[in-house]
């Protein structure tokens, strides 16, 4: 089975299309998606409605969840005033935009998907606002990884797509509860596992416009990341058109994300 | 150049009028003055050099530029002003005037006016220059927010940038002096020699300069107020810097 993987559409519909037939082309059998479908982008409806209509398994991502439940994090989830008011703008701008009926169906995303020894998230396995870094710490994926009780983890969020490969290492914990408060030690080992994260579909931060995701051959265990070019200056026009922030038109021309990741992206605000 | 000498210094945005000016001030022991008209609202290069030569004397006198004696005396001339103009009303003085220019300049056309001309950077022409000018004192900048601001601004997302130069606040304390020219190699940030500023909005000048063309105006002041704190975080801040330093002289 070969299937599609693809996150952060963030509204962008040429991208999404452009992404969608490249699938095709490469007989992908399957499509699933890792959420935020919108946010930023200017065609929020038209891309929930495309994921509805081809019944694509979808997982609720944080800018999804945000439009369900209201934006619900302070000041830490953003590397800087700047980034913060612009998120805020952009915020303000999908709960107009958004409607009723793609709200709903964005409100009966699941928060994981399975299938097999895999395992889809839009951040991490404990929340869609955790970003999964290359360089995070080799224990906090394992255990991410290890949590899903799959081998191989796709998750999105970052915006740039990567494969990380976590070898068969010995893991040693010291579990501390009410009947050994000195710890006990346990040992074992932790068989090969892999984190693969899909980049974006509509907002890219790999330094081109260009839409990536990611092929995934269940057979012979390979992964293909894809660079998709479609027509990103009319999604740039879009959004200068629908009254959108002009700098997500020229972030998105440049393969800048339009507000980065906060300064420590492991944080998840709990307020 | 005698410490009697008026020097006038002229050439385009980025060209390194005020850097050669720097150089001839070190010379002086006593230091000098310094003025360039027109930009009295918005003095980026008179206080910059105030902070680059503490002690010395380099001042703006007035608006008028009325000359002392026994200092050099320089005057910069930005691109703005009308040269066969700008010397006016120094006529009898012992009145030097200096060119920057950019490399592989016909310096010819600037002979008609200078009577020095010196090599400056190689600066980009423009062909419909615009000035955008606005003071910030009183704002303290989220250094993360500048970051931002900074690569979009000179990677063109406002408009061709060709020259940028400001002076900003930031939320450590620092002012910061921070530089832009198209083409040339040039440190984007440096802090000033200036006491940090811990308390409150600082009562000292801050302040940017772009020069390009097609500038967006609106655009450039509305982001630029975007990364400027608020009260409540601006005293957030200074308080954490306040909480270091008190931990700072316990462990000490």
């Amino acid at each position: 089975m070969k299937f599609a993987v693809l996150s952060c559409i963030h509204g962008n519909l040429a991208a999404l299309e452009a992404v969608l037939a490249d699938a095709q082309a490469q007989k992908a059998d399957r499509i699933y998606c890792l959420g935020d479908l919108v946010g930023y982008g200017p065609y929020p409806n038209e891309v929930v409605e495309r994921i509805r209509t081809l019944e694509i398994q979808t997982c609720r991502g944080c800018w999804d969840d945000d439009t369900v439940e209201g934006v619900n994090a302070c000041e830490c989830s953003y590397p800087s005033v700047l980034a913060e008011q612009r998120g805020l703008a952009a915020h303000l701008w999908s709960n107009r935009e958004v409607s009723d009926q793609a709200r709903a169906f964005l409100a009966g995303l699941p928060y994981s998907l399975r299938e097999g020894n895999l395992c889809f998230v839009h951040g991490s396995p404990y929340s869609a606002h955790e970003y999964l870094l290359p360089e995070t710490d080799a224990f906090v994926a394992v255990e991410r990884v290890l949590s899903t009780g799959a081998d191989v983890l796709f998750c999105g969020h970052t915006h740039v797509p990567y494969v990380r490969t976590l070898d068969a290492t010995p893991v040693e914990i010291t579990v501390r509860g009410p009947a050994s408060a000195s710890g006990e030690v346990r040992q074992f080992s932790a068989s090969l596992k892999r984190i693969v994260n899909a980049g974006s579909v509509g907002e890219p931060r790999h330094g081109r416009p260009n839409a990536t995701y990611v092929l995934y051959d269940t057979e012979r265990v390979e992964v293909d990341l894809r660079e998709v070019e479609y027509d990103w200056r009319s999604t740039c026009a879009a959004i200068v058109e629908k009254g959108l922030p002009a700098i997500f038109a020229w972030r998105l021309a440049r393969g800048l994300e339009f507000a980065e990741r906060a300064e420590d992206p492991t944080h998840v605000c709990t307020r | 150049m005698n410490s009697n000498s008026i020097v006038a210094v002229t050439g385009p945005p980025g060209v390194g009028k005020t850097t050669w000016i720097r150089q001839q001030l070190s010379r002086y022991e006593k230091g000098g003055i310094y003025c360039s008209p027109g930009t009295e609202s918005v003095p980026i290069d008179w206080t910059r050099l105030v902070a680059d030569f503490p002690g010395k004397l380099v001042r703006l006198v007035g608006n008028s530029c009325v000359g002392e004696t026994g200092f050099p005396f320089f005057i910069e001339l930005g691109y703005h002003l009308n040269l066969s103009s700008a010397g006016a009303g120094l006529e009898g003085l012992n009145l030097l005037r200096v060119a920057v220019v950019p490399p592989q300049t016909d310096a010819s056309e600037w002979y008609t006016w200078a009577d020095e001309v010196a090599v400056g950077a190689p600066v980009e022409r423009v062909e419909r220059p615009q000035l955008w000018r606005a003071a910030t004192t009183g704002e303290v900048i989220d250094i993360e927010s500048l970051d931002v601001f900074w690569e979009e601004l000179t990677g063109g997302a406002y408009g061709r940038a060709v020259r940028v130069k400001g002076i900003f606040e930031v939320s450590d304390g620092r002012a910061l002096f921070g530089e832009f020219v198209a083409g040339v190699d040039v440190e984007q940030f440096t802090e000033l020699s200036l006491p940090r500023w811990w308390s409150g909005r600082p009562r000292r000048f801050s302040g940017i300069e772009v020069f390009g063309e097609d500038l967006d105006e609106a655009a450039l002041g509305e982001t630029l107020r975007q990364c400027c704190l608020n009260d409540q975080a601006l005293a957030h801040y200074q308080q954490q810097i306040k909480d270091q330093l008190a931990e700072a002289e316990v462990i000490l």
